[in-house]
C-alpha cells in the first residue's frame, strides 16, 4: 500500500512539474511527506521558464558580464532561488502559533545550456514535527510567487483538508498571496 | 648618524612651523623636524584632529603628522604612541586655540599578529639624521587591543616577552612618513613564532608565518578605497571569506596599497616590505602578490586590518626583526595617494590629464569623482578634479576605462582609454547638467520649518528580486547605498518595487539638492507628531523640480518632552555628518531635545542650533557615549562642555573598571552628580554592550565569567566582580535593532547555513552548550530587574550615525513643565528619567494608569483587580493594531483592533501579588519610507576576528546563521515604562526576585533535537526525488 502511495504521489509531481512546463511564470511548489522518526520531508522546486525570464535572472548574477555562470555565480543564483522557494511561507504544527522550522535544508540547480530550456531549483529539508501533532497548517504572504502545494501520505496519511480533494492519503492545493490550507494526518503508528 | 634635535630644533622652533618657512637657515634645501609639541599654535588642526600639547610633531615641506605621547588613546584604540593627525602643509599657522588644518585622521598603530604597541613612560624620543630626516621614535611593551584576544595571542604572538620599537621618519620633500617597525624579544629565552601551541594546532606540515602589520583607523569622513575592491571594501571582504582559504593563507583581500578619499586631505597606506621572506603575501604564497603587497583580513566599526610582514620562525633572546611602511597624505583622492606610491616602488608610469566640464555651459566641475578601472574592470584610480576642472596622475602602462560619479546625474557609462610609458594622455570629459529639487514645508503658522522630504523611486519589474547592490547602486564605484523598502518583491507590482532616492532636509527654510533625473514621490515629514504631505514630481537634467508642501501638527503632546538621548556626528569616528547637519535632520525628525553623545568626546549642539536659526525647534543637551571596546558603552548626561581640552571633557577608560567610569561620567554633571542620568546603551549588542561584556545571566540575575576560556578579557576592569549597577536607564530600544529587544527564539523558518547540528523546535529559547542563553534580549534583562524591585528606567534613542539611521526613531518622552524647545529644564528631564516617568516610541504616544497612577508609581490594589487604562494615539500614517499588556513580564492579554478601538482601552487587571505592568503599542504596517529598513547591518568584532580564527579551526560562531537577524522592515512599536502595584498592602513593591523567572526561563521539555538521518531502506519519496535530481 504504502509502495502504491509513493509510486501516486510521484505521478502527482511529474504531472505538476510538467503542468508547469507550459507556463511562462516563475512557478514553485512545495511538497509534504511524513517520514520515520516524527520528521516531515519536505521538497521545494522553483522552476523559471527559459526565454526572457531566465535572461533577465542570470543577467543579474552574472557579475563579470562574461555570458557564463561561474560557481560563485551560480552560488549567488542557487541562494536567490532558495529564497524565493520558501519566501513567505509558513508551517505550523498543532494548536502552537510558533511556526515550525526547516531543518538541514539542502539545494540542487539545475541550468541548462539551452536558454530556452528553464532553470530549476530543488531544496530538500526536514521539518521535525511535534509529538502527537495532527493538524498542519501552511500560510503564504502577500508577496512571493504562486505555489502548489502537495501533500504526500508518507507514513501518516491525510485524513482532512480544507483544501483539494485527497487521493492515495495526500492531496494537492494552488495558493495565492495570503492564502492558507489545512489539513489533518493520520495518527497512525509509524 | 643620527643626533638629537636639541640643536637644530632650537632654530626651528623660532622660525614656525608652516610649510613655507620649513628651510634649513642660509639654504633653499627643505629640511623636516620632529618635536615635542608646546604649544597650542603647533597643532594641525581640523575635523578630526586630536593632537595636544605633550604629542609630538612630524613636519617636512608637504606634510605635518602628530604622533600621540604616552598615555590612553585619544582616537579610538586604546594606548598612545601612534599617529593621531595628518595634513599637508597649508599657507596658514595655527593660532592659540589650536591648528587651522584639515586633518580627518583618526588613528593607526603596529599590530604584531592581534597585538598592539603599548607605549612605556618615557618611551617616545625624537632624532634627526645627516640626510635631513626627523624621527619620532617610540618603544614600548606588546598591549591588546582586544582584551578579549589575550590568550590567543599569549599562544600565539609571544606574550609578554613581545616589545616594540616604532619609528616614524619623515624625509624632506616626501609626502609620507616612513615607518619601521621592530618586534623584539625581550625576554632571556628563544621564542617560537608563532608559538609551539600553535604548531601542534596547525600541523608541522604548515608553514604558517605570523604576521604582523598595521591597524588603521581612518575614520568615517574618509572613503577608503583599494585597487580590486574599490570603495566597497567591505562586501569585497565578505564574498572573499565565503572562499576557502586555508593555512598558511589568512582569508582577506591582497592589494598594493590602501587609500582614501576626503574632503581635502587623503591618506594612503603601502608596505615597504620587498624581501619575499619576511613578506607576509610571498610567505603565505597569495597567487600573484608581489612581496610589497598587502593583505586586508578585516574591517570592522573604523578598524581596517592589514598584515604584510611575516615574522621568522624564531626569536633569540634579544633578537628583533623589522618592516616598513609607509604612512601617505594626499590632496583629497586616492590618485594623490598613488602618485605616492609609484614614486616609492619607482614603478614605470605614465601620465593620465583629464578636464571635467558640463556639456552646456562648459562650466569646470570639481564636485565630481573620476574613477579608473584596469583592463578587467577592476577599480585602479579615483580623481577629485580641482576647481578648474582639472585632474592628472600617474598610470602604470596599459589600457583603462574610466566612469564619473557625481551628485544629481546617473554615474557614466565606462569609456576607454590607454596610457602608454613616459608619455601623457589627455580625456576631456563632458556631463550632463544636474537635476535639483527645491523643497520648501510650510508648518501650521505658515512659515517654513525643519522637515524632511523623501524622494521614493521605483526601479524595473526585471530586476524583481535580487540584492540592490547588484542593480541599484555600485559600492565599488562610490557610490551611496540607496535604502529599499525591503519587503518582498513582486514583479508585477511596482508598490513592492521602491527605493529612496534622496532624502532632502529641511532646516528654517527652503532647500535646493542636486537629483538624478527621474519622476519621483516626495514624501514630506516632521516625526512622528506630524501628518504627511505627498507630491509627484519629475526631475529633469538642468532643471529644478519643486515641492511646496504645508504639514499638520495632528498628534500634540503637550507637557511632554521628546528626546533622542543617543546622537553621533563627525566628532564621533564613525559618523561622517556635519555638526550642521546633524542638528538640521534632529529639527526635521521634531525631536524637542538632541543629545549629543559622541564617542569619548563631548559636543555641544547649542551653537550649531543658533546658528541654523533653530532654537525654536530643537535644544541641545551636552553629553558624552564613553564608549570602551570591551565593558560597554555609557551614557552620561546632562555633562559640563570643557572648551579647553581637545575632547572637550572625555576621560580615560581604559582599565578603569566600571564603578569608576560610573562616578567619573557624574562628577562631569552640568547639574551636579546626582542630577547626572549615566544610561546603558544597548545592553546586547555584540562586545559593545555591557550586559554582554560581563555575561550577565538571565536565568541567575547575575554577572559570570566567560563561558568562553580562550576569549575571556583579562584585565582589573573584568570579571563579574566589576559589574556595577549603579547606572539610572538603559537603554532597551536601540534604533532598528528589534533583533537586541528578547532573548532569541528559533524562528519559524531557518535561515540558510551554516546552522548547527543540533536546533530545538521552533519558538524555544535558544541555549548554548552549557544552558545558557545564546543570545539574551536587553528587554528580558530589564524585565529580571524589575522583579528584584531594581526601578531603572527603559529608554529609546536612535543611536543615529547618519542619515541612514534617522534621528529619534525611536525616541523617549518625558513630562516637563515647560515644553517648548529652548526652555525645557534639563533638571525635569533628569528627575522624570530617574522616576521611570519615560515612553520609548517610534510611533505609537502612549499613556497608562493602574488604578489611576502613572509610570514609576506605586498603586495600592485591594480586592484582587486594578483598572488599567491605556490611551493610544499616533498620527494617520503610523499603523496601530496591537496593545500588549506585560504583567511581570508576562504578556497577560494581547488587543488587537484598529485605532479606533484602541485609542482608549479599559481593563480589569487580576492581581494577586505585588506586580509591575508595562504596555507595548504595534502596528503591522512598514513605517516606510519615512523611517527605512534596516537593510545593511554594521561588522560585528566576532566576524572580523572570526575570519581569521577560522583559519586555525577555531568556530567563534558555533550558531552559524542562527541568530537574531538585525536586518528588517521598521514598523511601529512603543512601550512604557511600569506601573508598581502593592497588592498586599505594605506600601511597597516586593517582587519575586530572579529565581522564580530563572526556573520559568528553563524549559525542560524542549530538549535539543538531532537533525536525524533516517536508514536506507525506509527513504522517503521525496529524499529519492531529491538524490535523483541531477543539478548538472
Amino acid at each position: 500500500m504504502r509502495g502504491l502511495a509513493a509510486l501516486g504521489a510521484l505521478l502527482a509531481l511529474l504531472v505538476s512539474f510538467e503542468a508547469q512546463a507550459h507556463r511562462s511564470q516563475v512557478q514553485r511548489t512545495l511538497s509534504l511527506e511524513p517520514s520515520e522518526g516524527g520528521l516531515l520531508q519536505l521538497l521545494a522546486s522553483v522552476r523559471v521558464p527559459g526565454g526572457m525570464r531566465r535572461q533577465v535572472l542570470i543577467a543579474l548574477v552574472d557579475r563579470d558580464h562574461d555570458g557564463q555562470l561561474a560557481e560563485q555565480e551560480r552560488r549567488e543564483l542557487e541562494q536567490h532561488l532558495v529564497a524565493r522557494a520558501f519566501e513567505g511561507l509558513q508551517l505550523f504544527a498543532g494548536s502552537s502559533t510558533a511556526a515550525v522550522a526547516v531543518q538541514g535544508l539542502a539545494a540542487k540547480l539545475r541550468v541548462p545550456d539551452d536558454p530556452k530550456a528553464p532553470i530549476e531549483l530543488l531544496a530538500h529539508g526536514t521539518v521535525a514535527l511535534p509529538a502527537q501533532v495532527r493538524v498542519l497548517r501552511l500560510t503564504t504572504a502577500r508577496g512571493g510567487d504562486p505555489l502548489s502545494l502537495i501533500v504526500l501520505p508518507g507514513t501518516r496519511a491525510v485524513a482532512e483538508t480544507s483544501r483539494g480533494k485527497i487521493r492515495i492519503g495526500g492531496f494537492s492545493a494552488s495558493l495565492g498571496p495570503k492564502d492558507e490550507v489545512r489539513w489533518k494526518i493520520s495518527s497512525a503508528a509509524e | 648618524m643620527k643626533t638629537t634635535l636639541k640643536h637644530v630644533g632650537l632654530l626651528l622652533a623660532a622660525s614656525g612651523l608652516a610649510g613655507s618657512a620649513l628651510v634649513s637657515c642660509g639654504s633653499d634645501a627643505p629640511v623636516a623636524i620632529a618635536k615635542r609639541i608646546t604649544a597650542r599654535n603647533e597643532l594641525i588642526g581640523g575635523p578630526g584632529a586630536l593632537g595636544e600639547v605633550g604629542d609630538f610633531l612630524l613636519a617636512n615641506d608637504q606634510i605635518r603628522v602628530i604622533v600621540q605621547g604616552e598615555g590612553y588613546s585619544r582616537g579610538f584604540g586604546v594606548y598612545g604612541g601612534a599617529i593621531i593627525d595628518a595634513d599637508l602643509q597649508r599657507p596658514s599657522s595655527g593660532d592659540a586655540t589650536g591648528g587651522s588644518g584639515y586633518d580627518q585622521f583618526a588613528e593607526m598603530f603596529p599590530a604584531f599578529f592581534l597585538k598592539a604597541m603599548a607605549p612605556q613612560e618615557g618611551g617616545i624620543r625624537v632624532e634627526t639624521s645627516t640626510d635631513g630626516a626627523a624621527s619620532v621614535v617610540v618603544s614600548g611593551r606588546g598591549g591588546d587591543f582586544l582584551f578579549m584576544l589575550t590568550r590567543i595571542n599569549d599562544v600565539v604572538a609571544g606574550g609578554d616577552s613581545i616589545a616594540f620599537e616604532n619609528e616614524y621618519k619623515v624625509r624632506p620633500g616626501k609626502r609620507y612618513v616612513e615607518i619601521t617597525t621592530s618586534v623584539i624579544n625581550i625576554s632571556d629565552a628563544a621564542i617560537s613564532l608563532p608559538g609551539e601551541g600553535v604548531r601542534g594546532l596547525i600541523g608541522d606540515d604548515i608553514d604558517f608565518a605570523l604576521p604582523a602589520g598595521d591597524v588603521l583607523l581612518f575614520g568615517a569622513r574618509n572613503k577608503v578605497f583599494t585597487p580590486i575592491a574599490g570603495f566597497d571594501l567591505r562586501f569585497t571582504l565578505q564574498d572573499l571569506y565565503k572562499e576557502a582559504t586555508g593555512l598558511p593563507q589568512l582569508p582577506g583581500l591582497v592589494t598594493p596599497f590602501i587609500a582614501t578619499r576626503g574632503e581635502h586631505v587623503s591618506y594612503g597606506f603601502a608596505s615597504g616590505v620587498t624581501d619575499p621572506n619576511i613578506s607576509f603575501v610571498s610567505r603565505a604564497g597569495y597567487e600573484g602578490a608581489r612581496p610589497d603587497d598587502l593583505l586586508v583580513p578585516f574591517i570592522f566599526s573604523a578598524f581596517t586590518g592589514s598584515f604584510y610582514a611575516a615574522a621568522p620562525k624564531s626569536l633569540a633572546s634579544r633578537e628583533r626583526f623589522s618592516f616598513k611602511k609607509y604612512f601617505i597624505v594626499g590632496s583629497g583622492d586616492v590618485a594623490s595617494i598613488r602618485d605616492v606610491v609609484h614614486d616609492i616602488r619607482k614603478t614605470a608610469t605614465g601620465e593620465l590629464g583629464g578636464r571635467v566640464r558640463d556639456e552646456v555651459g562648459k562650466t569646470p566641475l570639481s564636485d565630481v569623482s573620476v574613477v579608473t578601472f584596469d583592463s578587467q574592470g577592476r577599480p585602479y584610480n579615483q580623481h577629485t578634479p580641482d576647481s578648474n576642472g582639472i585632474f592628472r596622475g600617474t598610470y602604470e602602462p596599459g589600457k583603462y576605462s574610466y566612469r564619473v560619479v557625481s551628485e544629481g546625474r546617473f554615474t557614466t557609462a565606462p569609456v576607454d582609454f590607454e596610457i602608454t610609458l613616459g608619455t601623457k594622455t589627455g580625456i576631456d570629459i563632458e556631463l550632463p547638467l544636474a537635476g535639483f529639487v527645491s523643497a520648501r514645508v510650510l508648518g501650521p503658522e505658515n512659515r517654513p520649518m525643519p522637515a524632511k522630504c523623501t524622494l521614493v523611486g521605483r526601479y524595473a519589474s526585471g530586476a524583481a528580486g535580487f540584492d540592490p547592490m547588484r542593480f541599484l547602486y555600485d559600492l565599488k564605484v562610490g557610490e551611496h547605498m540607496l535604502a529599499t523598502d525591503l519587503i518582498p518583491d513582486v514583479a508585477g507590482d511596482p508598490s513592492t518595487l521602491e527605493y529612496i532616492e534622496k532624502v532632502i532636509y529641511l532646516g528654517a527654510g527652503p532647500k535646493t539638492e542636486p537629483v538624478r533625473p527621474g519622476k519621483y514621490r516626495a514624501v514630506c515629514s516632521r516625526g512622528i507628531e506630524y501628518e504627511l504631505a505627498t507630491r509627484e514630481i519629475e526631475v529633469q537634467s538642468g532643471r529644478t523640480a519643486t515641492i511646496d508642501v504645508m504639514l499638520e501638527h495632528s498628534t500634540k503632546t503637550p507637557g511632554w518632552a521628546s528626546g533622542d538621548y543617543h546622537l553621533h556626528s563627525t566628532n564621533s569616528i564613525d559618523s561622517s555628518m556635519e555638526l550642521d547637519d546633524r542638528v538640521v535632520s534632529i529639527a526635521a525628525e521634531g525631536v524637542d531635545i538632541a543629545m549629543a553623545s559622541d564617542h569619548n568626546f563631548i559636543t555641544d549642539y547649542s551653537p550649531i542650533i543658533a546658528r541654523e536659526g533653530l532654537e525654536r525647534y530643537v535644544q541641545g543637551m551636552v553629553g558624552l557615549e564613553l564608549t570602551t571596546l570591551e565593558i560597554g558603552h555609557f551614557n552620561g548626561f546632562p555633562l559640563k562642555y570643557d572648551p579647553g581640552p581637545i575632547t572637550k571633557g572625555a576621560f580615560e577608560w581604559s582599565g578603569r573598571p566600571p564603578t569608576v567610569l560610573f562616578s567619573d561620567l557624574r562628577k562631569r554633571g552640568a547639574h551636579g552628580e546626582d542630577a547626572t542620568i549615566v544610561q546603558v546603551n544597548h545592553p546586547r549588542d555584540s562586545i559593545l554592550g555591557y550586559f554582554n561584556a560581563f555575561n550577565w545571566n538571565q536565568d541567575t540575575a547575575e554577572p559570570e565569567d566567560s563561558p568562553n576560556l580562550l576569549l575571556a578579557p583579562e584585565g582589573p576592569e573584568f570579571g563579574p566582580q566589576n559589574f556595577d549597577y549603579g547606572f539610572d536607564a538603559m537603554e532597551i530600544y536601540n534604533g532598528k535593532h528589534f533583533e537586541l529587544l528578547r532573548s532569541y527564539r528559533v524562528p519559524a523558518v531557518l535561515p540558510e547555513p551554516p546552522l548547527p547540528a543540533m536546533i530545538p523546535p521552533a519558538g524555544t529559547l535558544l541555549r548554548d552548550e552549557s544552558g545558557r542563553i545564546a543570545f539574551p534580549g536587553g528587554m528580558d534583562d530589564w524585565f529580571v530587574l524589575l522583579d528584584q524591585g531594581r526601578r531603572y528606567t527603559a529608554m529609546g534613542n536612535s543611536d543615529s550615525h547618519g542619515g541612514e539611521d534617522e534621528a529619534g526613531y525611536p525616541r523617549t518622552y518625558t513630562p516637563v513643565s515647560d515644553d517648548l524647545p529652548g526652555e525645557i529644564d534639563e533638571l525635569d528631564i533628569v528627575r522624570s528619567i530617574k522616576a521611570q516617568k519615560a515612553v520609548a516610541t517610534n510611533g505609537p504616544l502612549i499613556e497608562v494608569t493602574v488604578d489611576g497612577k502613572g509610570m514609576g508609581e506605586l498603586a495600592t490594589v485591594a480586592g484582587g483587580t486594578a483598572k488599567l487604562v491605556v490611551i493610544t494615539r499616533a498620527a494617520s500614517w503610523i499603523d496601530l493594531s496591537t496593545i500588549n499588556v506585560i504583567v511581570n513580564g508576562e504578556t497577560v492579554e494581547t488587543i488587537r483592533g484598529d485605532r479606533t478601538a484602541l485609542a482608549r482601552v479599559e481593563r480589569d487587571l487580576p492581581i494577586s501579588r505585588d506586580s509591575w505592568v508595562i504596555v507595548e503599542v504595534a502596528g503591522d504596517k512598514s513605517m516606510w519610507p519615512v523611517v527605512t529598513p534596516l537593510e545593511i547591518p554594521s561588522i560585528q568584532v566576532s566576524d572580523a576576528v572570526g575570519s581569521i580564527a577560522s583559519s586555525f579551526g577555531i568556530d567563534f560562531n558555533a550558531f552559524g546563521n542562527l541568530r537574531p537577524e538585525p536586518r528588517g522592515i521598521v514598523r511601529p512599536y512603543g512601550f512604557t515604562n511600569p506601573v508598581w502595584i502593592d497588592a498586599d498592602g505594605d506600601g511597597q513593591f516586593q517582587g519575586p526576585g530572579a529565581s522564580r523567572r530563572s526556573l520559568r526561563a528553563i524549559d525542560p521539555s524542549t530538549p535539543l533535537l538531532p537533525v536525524k538521518k533516517l536508514p536506507h531502506s525506509k527513504i522517503p519519496t521525496l529524499v529519492k526525488l531529491f538524490s535523483a535530481f541531477s543539478g548538472h
